[in-house]
């Protein structure tokens, strides 16, 4: 009877707080786990905007270049007064080309920058973050119309990044979605961290 | 052969036996469910501690919080006992300067009442906050 009583009422007494704990303890993995697929996210977020916004800027900054250099261009095609702006024309021409493929390096180097930040940021809180994101930005140059330069760029694909962790045999995910239109409009480029399927 | 006396002694101490056994069986059987119901309400407050995480997880990412929540605990306790946790509780979504708040609230019944300055008291209650903040 009394190893009956201490069974019964005892090893609910004792193991319960083994057993709560053990709850609390995997609920604040999970806890930590989303926060670091989050602080990862809104790295890449963070990243994803400083590009297209960089590269928003780039283009508006390049439109009014080439404006300038439409007029030059246009003297340098006229037989009468090619003499005059030729040289002026491709110095031009030369400057802004390499504006832009500046502008490109610049757009990888801060889209890499990202990448490597963003699994930094994770992995603080995480060791199973992974990030899965293109290691370049998905861009395309446009000519420009009227002196067919390669002046300008546009987003390629429209890609979703992903940010996963694995906590125990769950894995949670999240998308970073790019918010905005175009690179040629005013619209100023955002992110939205999205909850993923696997989420719990 | 037993004399009057000593058949009395006997049945006096099964008596005593019998009212020791009922009073020890009650005491046993408060014991087990004031353990088991101890589990039961620390399981509770796993589950609100985890419901106001995901819930003002999903109103920062700017899902639905309440779903968020609703998920989660029919998923731990089963879907009808799941949908009755979620009536019972109370969830709030309060927003404040730098984030949001989330507030996930459950009273449990008591089973004596007692009077506290300012009143009755019917019932244990259990609220568990979480907050998001948005530093960067």
């Amino acid at each position: 009877m009394p190893l009956l009583f201490i069974s019964l009422i005892g090893a609910p007494l004792f193991l319960a707080p083994v057993w709560t704990y053990q709850l609390f303890h995997r609920a604040e993995q999970i806890e930590k786990a989303c926060i670091a697929l989050d602080n990862a996210s809104i790295r890449l977020g963070q990243s994803a905007r400083e590009v297209w916004n960089g590269l928003r800027a780039y283009n508006s900054a390049a439109e009014v270049s080439d404006l300038a250099h439409h007029a030059v261009h246009t003297c340098a095609r006229n037989p009468l007064t090619a003499s005059q702006c030729v040289v002026l024309d491709q110095a031009m021409e030369k400057t802004l080309l390499a504006r832009a493929r500046h502008a490109e390096r610049i757009a990888s180097a801060v889209w890499q920058n990202g990448l490597a930040r963003a699994i930094a940021e994770g992995r603080v809180l995480h060791s199973q973050v992974t990030v899965l994101r293109p290691t370049m930005p998905s861009l395309r140059s446009i000519t420009c119309t009227l002196c067919g330069l390669p002046l300008y760029f546009e987003r390629h694909v429209v890609e979703f990044d992903r940010c996963k962790v694995q906590q125990g045999n769950q894995i949670f995910e999240n998308e970073v979605h790019s918010v905005g239109q175009s690179l040629r409009s005013g619209s100023a480029w955002n992110y939205r961290v999205m909850e993923g399927a696997g989420v719990q | 052969m037993l004399e009057g006396s000593a058949v009395a002694r006997i049945a006096n101490s099964r008596g005593a036996l019998l009212v020791e056994g009922t009073i020890a069986l009650g005491v046993f059987c408060t014991a087990l469910f004031a353990n088991l119901e101890l589990v039961r309400r620390a399981y509770f407050e796993v589950l609100l501690h985890h419901g106001a995480f995901l819930g003002v997880r999903a109103a920062v990412l700017e899902a639905e919080p309440r779903a968020s929540v609703r998920r989660f605990w029919v998923k731990a306790l089963g879907e009808s006992h799941g949908e009755r946790f979620l009536k019972s509780a109370e969830l709030d979504l309060i927003p404040f300067s730098r984030g949001v708040l989330y507030r996930a609230h459950l009273e449990f019944p008591t089973w004596l009442n007692f009077s506290v300055p300012g009143g009755t008291k019917h019932s244990f209650e259990v609220t568990r906050k979480c907050r998001f903040f948005l530093s960067r």
